[in-house]
This record gives structure tokens, sequence and C-alpha cells, in this order.
């Protein structure tokens, strides 16, 4: 197949998330008011409570879907009231900021600030040790007040947040330090179903201030479980259905490699790093029919290569290096078997339809390789 | 080349008296092409059979209700008793082969009177098989120990391909390709009830679920048919013209939806039609096969390909020479309620469209050859068989852009131009006709985290033809379908792309001579020398080097150059239409060589060509040269639209508009035009 795999095109842009309305099906006639958790209102969580049946997913030509979604619903602002600024007492778990290190050796202050999910977070990423398989995820929306909120269309493990009172670009505007970030994270598992959080905060990248906006949850259902570790999710509410999709980490991944990119009419829409998912809307009207690809490399496996004495204690190149404990792992080359996948999803409401008919399917887009990691 | 063999394998009296041609037809009726009551004049091998079902335990196991080059039945007694048995439509062998899928095995084969188009098995028990080249309909009857008994066989307009019957298994549909109708025939008696004029090259037919609408694909003109069969009326015909740059900007309009993101994609003949290889705008082609899904229901499945033929007003460096990929494939979904194509249905190939980050690349793999369809309704699947890759693509029949996504392929044997599927089985069963073999495709894994990344299936090889084909042509007709060689072309496509079934595609390119009409080649090279709408080319040989040059591609080596000539020069001609007005067509002939029409003075002697350039005014904008090359008028009444450019979309308008640019015409009155235009259907 000579199709192309991430190709880089388009606009950027971000999808509706919101919050928890209500549980499982059958949909109502009238949708379910939202349910978002305002900080000032509410500073406590509320998990999602879903009821949904928690029967297996259906894996192929299932035209039922629809009915199986537990029912939620992900909500993001449409414009942000930025803070001119947080105090530096105010804190969000989940959400700690730091001025990268280069700055303690630039003449100039910092012009960002970086936000990781802890401090132990932030120096592994910054150490290079092995990744959470369940990260919280970041992304960051552009600071402006008089337009609608625009993100950066990218989930992972950190995110900047500028301080434009500090950049001076010609012509550059001054939005001020304070950003809106949208942090995700699953907070359970189980087999077929997930329950995931998002919080918005207000982050301050002068002061490391961080206000909370508000804190979300929604379930999802497992939709089809693929190759490579690779899980399509549903949600819905009465005018959406939400994927979240996601690859888990193999055993023996330390780093995870490749994004995964959502693509329509091949312009590029989300995409998420590391092990964060991407998760995304599609609206679900009487006779509205729209469709998605999700592209990433899928990793099939990671074998250790038997390296011989090389490795072992013997040859040349252990004679240059010293040898190295056969079962350390440190110095071990292993092999990941990876293989580009592309993955369609669809949702559409046709004449004689009584409901949307959602569907997930996936194929290859290339063949396999190996590559050492 | 081969003469029809009169092999027969199956040992059965009736067999042999239907292979010899020895019997008559009995009760076996049919109407006329105006749809008034005439006697049948059914001939060969179907003379003395019935048309009325016989007992027979047969039913059908494939989608029932629709042909295809491979279609699958079972016997409920007998000693074939719960097999799935394939029917299978062998064109090269002009035969019926009975195959047994559960144990590999050829039950036998029955010679017919021509060369098979598809074949249907009918709820009671009937075999159902077009006779492309013998414009018949020919029925048989199976027996629960594997042999055909010769039915009646009916006449039909020219090149019978494709069935289906009604939900009420009242009335089978066909289509008839050169003849360009849909006719609809009593069930029982397989007398006609009524013919549908349509566009050119219709192929498959599909009924909606309630029976009120036959959609009927088209192999060119970017279009599917909407029949209504309660008035059997052309209802509606919708056009596949796309414009991805509309869809990308509608996206930019509404950043924060993924729906709606797409719309006004795909225009329809209510709207304004975008010009194809315009700003973008690509038409559909290669609409061979559709299906129709019943889980979920009401959706019509076109597989086809977007074809960009760059903008005609301007010149091109060669043939495809956008910067993008010059075909991509598709698959056009059509709400059978609405009657309509889902905007979302092309979506994702406009990835395909603008070439990724690297620009255009060749069509390399992709399925631009479509030319069978099939749907498993149990796991929501669309099966597509694809010439030239050679293979058997997947994709989700549930999705609203099927295309957006393979679910997966299979090799099969060369030249798989029909599926069927044995839901019971959880197999689909591929026919390869440049082959003869059926591929069994073992679904059981599809779509799984064990789905294995190379599928894997037995493959039946038919037994070898008594007379076997000659190897130039078989070679030929192997790089006539070759996609993806670069000895052909840099975009990937194939001889067969803009000459499907050996005819043109129906589309103006735009190519370093200005605009050009695809030429027609099959039965037509004979005579028509020197070639290229301006007399470039002085013989075949040279022409097709020629082409290569414009499209790009490395050029072939002597003896496949040879033997694609050879299949060239042999691939067989379109039927003629049985069903003529003979003093119409007279009265045209005398028309067409008076002084005043003057046709004759340039298409010389019936229609030919007096291998000259003239300059008729004819020039367009892009046009290099004044002076064209007096086009042969063989097949003329399937080689629409008109002209180098194609200005004229039909005859009757090329006849009034070009008055004075060639003959005058603007004497005759509607009796003239009909009967000028009824001859020239005849050349």
């Amino acid at each position: 197949m000579a199709r192309r795999v991430f190709a880089a095109m388009g606009m950027v842009s971000i999808v509706g998330i919101t919050s928890l309305a209500s549980a499982d099906s059958p949909p109502p006639a009238k949708p379910a008011p939202a349910k978002t958790e305002k900080a000032a209102s509410a500073p406590a969580a509320s998990t999602a409570s879903t009821t949904a049946s928690t029967s297996s997913a259906p894996m192929l030509g299932a035209t039922d879907v629809y009915d199986r979604l537990p029912k939620g619903k992900l909500e993001m602002p449409k414009q942000a009231n930025l803070p001119k600024s947080i105090p530096a007492t105010e804190k969000v778990d989940g959400f700690y900021v730091e001025i990268p290190a280069h700055y303690k050796y630039a003449t100039q202050g910092p012009t960002y600030a970086m936000v990781y999910a802890s401090q132990e977070e932030a120096t592994a990423r910054n150490s290079g040790q092995e990744m959470s398989s369940k990260p919280t995820c970041f992304m960051s929306a552009y600071p402006n007040n008089t337009s609608d909120v625009n993100w950066s269309a990218s989930l992972g493990t950190s995110t900047n947040v500028q301080n434009y009172s500090k950049q001076s670009y010609p012509g550059s505007p001054n939005y001020g330090s304070v950003n809106l970030v949208r942090s995700d994270r699953i907070v359970k598992e189980d087999k077929d179903r997930l329950e995931y959080e998002v919080k918005l905060a207000y982050v301050d990248a002068e002061t490391m201030g961080v206000r909370l906006h508000s804190k979300q949850t929604v379930a999802f259902q497992l939709l089809k479980e693929l190759p490579g570790r690779v899980k399509v999710w549903g949600s819905k509410d009465n005018d959406n259905v939400t994927f979240l999709i996601r690859r888990e980490k193999h055993e023996k991944e330390r780093f995870f490699f490749g994004p995964l990119m959502v693509t329509v009419n091949g312009a590029h829409v989300v995409s998420a790093q590391e092990a964060c998912p991407v998760v995304f809307s599609m609206k679900t009207g009487k006779d509205v029919s729209t469709s998605a690809v999700v592209q990433l490399e899928a990793l099939l496996d990671i074998v250790d290569i038997d390296t011989g004495d090389d490795q072992a204690g013997g040859g040349f190149l252990s004679s240059l290096q010293g040898k190295v404990a056969p079962d350390s792992g440190v110095f071990g080359q292993r092999e990941a078997k990876v293989r580009p996948m592309r993955i369609g999803v669809s949702s559409s409401w046709m004449s004689q339809d009584t409901k949307p008919v959602v569907s997930v399917s996936h194929g290859w887009s290339g063949k396999e390789r190996t590559q050492p990691i | 080349m081969r003469k029809p063999s009169a092999r027969s394998v199956l040992p059965s009296a009736a067999l042999i008296l239907a292979t010899l041609g020895l019997a008559t037809a009995a009760g076996c009726g049919s109407v006329g092409p105006s749809g008034d009551s005439t006697p049948s004049k059914s001939v060969g091998a179907g003379e003395s059979g019935t048309c009325e079902a016989t007992a027979s335990s047969l039913k059908p196991v494939s989608a029932p209700g629709q042909s295809a080059t491979v279609a699958l039945g079972a016997f409920s007694d007998g000693p074939l008793a719960g097999k799935t048995i394939a029917f299978v439509a062998d064109e090269d062998d002009k035969s019926l082969v009975m195959v047994d899928v559960d144990t590999r095995k050829e039950l036998g084969s029955t010679k017919l009177d021509g060369a098979p188009g598809q074949v249907m098995v009918l709820a009671d028990g009937r075999v159902l098989v077009t006779l492309r080249d013998a414009n018949k309909l020919a029925v048989y009857h199976a027996k629960n120990d594997g042999t055909l008994t010769a039915g009646c066989a009916v006449d039909t307009s020219a090149e019978p391909i494709a069935l289906a019957t009604t939900p009420d298994a009242k009335t089978i549909l066909l289509t008839a390709g050169w003849g360009r109708t849909l006719e609809a025939f009593d069930a029982a008696a397989l007398s006609r009830k009524a013919k549908v004029p349509l566009p050119r090259e219709p192929r498959t037919v599909v009924v909606d679920d309630e029976g009120k609408f036959a959609y009927v694909s088209h192999a060119v003109g970017a279009r599917v048919s909407i029949v209504d069969l309660a008035t059997m009326k052309p209802q509606r015909k919708l056009d596949v013209l796309v414009n991805p740059f509309e869809a990308q900007n509608n996206l930019v309009e509404k950043p924060f939806s993924l729906a709606s993101s797409v719309s006004g994609a795909v225009g329809d003949a209510n709207g304004e039609k975008p010009i194809p290889g315009r700003n973008g705008t690509r038409m559909g082609c290669q609409g061979f096969p559709m299906v129709k899904s019943t889980a979920p229901k009401g959706r019509i499945l076109a597989p086809q390909i977007l074809v960009d033929p760059g903008d005609p007003e301007n010149r091109s460096a060669g043939y495809g020479e956008g910067g993008v990929p010059t075909e991509v494939p598709a698959v056009a979904v059509i709400d059978a309620g609405t009657r309509r194509f889902v905007q979302a249905s092309f979506a994702e190939t406009h990835e395909q469209f603008f070439g990724g980050e690297g620009g255009a690349e060749p069509a390399v793999g992709e399925c631009i050859l479509p030319r069978g369809a099939a749907v498993d309704n149990d796991s929501s699947t669309l099966f597509v068989t694809c010439l030239g890759i050679d293979a058997v693509v997947a994709y989700d029949a549930a999705s609203a852009s099927p295309a957006s996504v393979e679910k997966a392929r299979w090799d099969v044997g060369s030249g798989p131009t029909g599926v069927a599927i044995d839901s019971a089985n959880k197999r689909a069963v591929v026919w390869s006709q440049f082959e003869r073999s059926l591929d069994l495709v073992d679904l059981k894994t599809m779509g799984t985290p064990d789905e294995p990344s190379v599928g894997k299936h037995d493959r039946v090889a038919l037994k070898p033809m008594a007379e076997p084909l000659q190897l130039s042509f078989v070679l030929g007709r192997q790089i006539f379908h070759a996609t993806g060689d670069a000895r052909i072309s840099l975009d990937g496509r194939a001889c067969a792309s803009c000459h499907p079934d050996g005819r043109d595609d129906a589309i103006t390119w735009s190519t370093p001579e200005g605009p050009r009409r695809s030429i027609m080649l099959a039965g037509r090279l004979q005579g028509t020398a020197p070639f290229s709408w301006n007399g470039l080319t002085k013989d075949v040989r040279e022409h097709v080097t020629h082409t290569f040059e414009r499209l790009n591609g490395q050029g072939l080596r002597n003896v496949e150059l040879e033997a694609l000539i050879t299949y060239i020069e042999s691939m067989p001609a379109p039927p003629r239409q049985n069903d003529l007005d003979v003093q119409l067509v007279k009265k045209g002939e005398s028309l067409f060589h008076s002084e005043q029409a003057a046709c004759g003075s340039c298409h010389a002697g019936d229609g030919g060509t007096d291998t000259k350039n003239h300059d008729l005014g004819s020039r367009a904008r892009a046009d290099r040269k004044a002076q064209f090359n007096t086009p042969s008028l063989s097949y003329i009444s399937g080689r629409g639209p008109f002209f180098h450019d194609g200005r004229f979309e039909s005859l009757r308008e090329l006849l009034v508009e070009s008055d004075g640019m060639m003959g005058h015409t603007k004497h005759l009155n509607e009796g003239d035009l009909d009967a000028l235009e009824a001859y020239l259907n005849t050349l």
C-alpha cells in the first residue's frame, strides 16, 4: 500500500470536550444538562457515575455500538476569561509548574514555564527515566480572551505555558503570563470500561500559580482492541459520540515512540504524544455522517537481540567497552517490530437508521519493519 | 486466438444438447425493445429449455438478488447437500463452471453460447447467466448431483452484463453495457417487461430493500443512475464530482467540530456541476461494482476511483502531470432513503488527493481498477476485487467513508473480477479470470488483534482449457491491466485506467497537445491509422510507445510491447445491437452520404476515415494545433462525449451543434436526425 503515514497537513484544531452529563443508555429525549464542576462552587472532584452494561466489546460489524456507549459529555469553554495574574500560593493538584533549568544560565528572564503532573514526573522527564504507562497528559491553549479558545491540539506528558510579558519579539502581542491548560488522565480502567478525567486550570508562567477552572470525568466503553495494544473507547451524549484511542505500553517498552494523529479530510486535527490518548468528538444528528482517521505506528513486539559475545562478555566490542552483565538490560539491544496503522472511526445516521451507526475499523498502511530501540 | 471449444465435462444429456446447440425455445416469451410483446428469438443452448423453475433444492448462498462473476449456492438434498457450490462465469472458456468449495473440487463445466458476463443463483434454484457477446440471458437448471440442464435463453439489448432481482422475486433486472439500458424481465417466464435507456456503460444493478428503486453503476461517466421501478423511468442520476478544496475550506470554517466538516463535496445533477480537472475537481470512473449493505441497511456502496484529469483549459507536460495523485480509490456511499451520496463518503481520500507531505505518489498498490464487490453483513465488511494489483481489499461497510481505511487485503489470482461471501463459513470466494482460479479467503481472524499481517487463503485452479488462449494475448492482457508499473506510467495508472474494457473513460485529459478525449480501442484499430487526434503516429506500435512517453513510463521490452499490441488489436469489440429499425437505418445511411450532410466525404466508406487532418474550427484554447485527424466513426454510439475535447455530450448534440463545421445538418428535421443517428449507431 502506498498510503503515506503521518502526512503533515493543514490547520490544527481541537475537539470539543465537556463534562459528564449523566450515565447510560438509552439516551434521554432531551440533552442532559452539563455537570461541569466549577472550581468556585465545587472544588471536590466527582468521578464518573456510570451504570451502563459492562458487556464485552463488539469486535466486528456491530450496528448496536451506539447503544453500548455510556452516556457522558466532556465540554470545553468556548472562551477563556484569563486572570491577569495568579498568586504563587495558589496550586492545583496535578499541575506542577517549573522554569526550565537552562534559564538559570540565561541573561534574559524565562519566557515560558513547563507544566508536569508532579515534581517527580518533571524530574523523571528531564532525566530520561522510564515513562508511566498511564501518564497525566497536558495541552495548552493560546491566550486570547476575545476569540474562541485555540488549543495546541496535542496531548503530551508536559506542556509549556508562555510568558508573553517577557517576550520581546517585534510586534508580538502582550497576552500576559496566564494560560489555560488542560490536564487529562485515566482515573480507572477495567476490562472494558474506562474513567477519564479532564481538568482545566489557569497557569501563570510568571508566578507559577495555578487556579482550577473545572474538573470533569466521563466513562468510556471499550469498542475495539486492535493489534499493538491499541484500544478504541467510546462515549456519547445526545449530540456527539466521543472517541478515546490510546496505545498501551509494551512490557519491554521504556519510551513511547511515535504519535497518534487524527485527520479529517486529510487535515491534521488533533494528536497525542507518548502514552497519551487522542480524544475527539463527532456530531451524531440525523442525516449527519462524518469520519476521521487515526494514524500511528503500531508496536507489535519488542525483542531482545541475541548479541552474542559482544554484549555478554566477549568479543571485540566488549573488550573495548568493558563487560556488562547479560541480564542488566542497561546496554542490551532491543528491536521493535512496528507497522503503520490506520484506524477509521465513523458516525453516520442515515435515513434508514434508527440511531447513529458508530463504526471502528483498522488496517495497515505500510509494511511491518524492525527498528532498533 | 482460440476458437470456442465444444468441450463438455458434464455427462448430462441435456447438457450435451445444450452444448451442441440442438435445443429449441419453448414457452419463453419476451417483449421487444419498445416494451410490446414479441416472440422470443432464442437460439443455441437455450432453444428447447424452459424458462420456468423446475424442482431443485439449490438455494443462493451469497448475495441473494445480485449477480457476479462468481455466485454461491447450496443444495439441501442429494450428494452435494450442505456443500457450498461456486458457479463461475468463465469468460475465457465461455463456460459456466461448478466448483465444490468445501472439497476444492471442480464438478464440471458447461459450455455456453457466448462469453458469460455474470451469474446469479435464484431462490427457486434456477441459475441465470448473461451472455455478454451473444446478447442473451440464459437459464440453467441445477440438479443436486452437480449437473446443469439448459433452460431457455432470451434476447437482451447489446452486451448483457449484470442481474438483480426485486425483493418480491417477481422481476429480474438486467444491465446491457453497450446497449445502454436497464431491462426488466418477468422472473417466472423471463418475458421482457420494460427497457429503460441509460447513459454509457452501465454495469452493476442493485435494488433497494423496498424494491422501489434500482441503482445502476457506470464504468465511465462519473455517475450512478437511479431508476424508479414503479414507472421504469430514470428517477435521478448522481454525478461523482468531488472538490477536495471545498471540503478543506469547510473544515477551516468550523475548526471546533469534527462534524459537518465536509459539505458540498459531491455535486449532483440538481446543482451546478463543477468541471473535472478544474480547481482540483475530480470525477468518478471505473464504477464497475456496486453492492448493497443490509447491516447497516439502506446503504448502497459504489467502489470506484476519483480522477484528476488536469485542467482542460491548460496544457500539461504529460498525462497526470498535476503534482497530485491522478487516481485514488474511493467508495461512494448512497443513502437509499434520500437517494443521494453521503457527502462524507469521499472525505478521507482527501489526504490522497493532496498527496501527503511529499506531494504526489504513484498509485502503487492501490485499488484503481475495481471490478467486483460483495458485502459480508455479519462483519459489515465490503470486499472489492481489484485488477492490476490482483488483490481483494476489505473496507468498513458501516463507515461513512469506507475507503479511508483498508481493513485487510489478500493477494489472489491474476485478474480478479468477482467475489462472493460465504457468511456461514466465514470465507470469501474470489474468481480471477486471467488466472482462471478461485481463491478461498478465510475471514475468521480479520479485524481481531490476532489478525495475521498477511491474509491466508487457498487457491483452486480450474482445469486447463481445451484450447488455451494465445500466450501473447494472455501476456498482453496482463500488461494492459498492470497498475503501479513504472514501465507504463509514472503515476501508476494502467492502460485499462483510460481504456476500461478496452473502451474509453469518457474523460477529457489535459495533455501537452491540449484537451484530449481518450479513444476507444476495442475493435476500432483496424484501418484507422494514423493515430492520435492530430494524426501524429503512423501505427499502433508507434502510438503506444508515444503514449508511454507521455505517461512518463519507462517503456516495455519488445516482446512485451508485441504482446500488448496483440491484445489491443484482438480485444473483443462490443456486440452489435440486434433490434435495428432497418428502414430508419437505411434512411440514415442515405443522409450520411448525401451531398448536403457530406459526412461520408471525410468519414469514408461506412464511417471510416480519409486519414487526413482537417481544420474544422474546433481548436480549443489550449490546443497547439488547429487540424485534427478524421476519426473513424466505428462504434461511435458508445463513445461520447464527442470531439477531441469532449465538447458535445451526445451524438444528437453533435449533429445539431456542429452544423457547418463538417457537413451540414441544419436542414435536417427531427425524423432525419433520428435516422442519421440510427445509422451512426450501426457503425
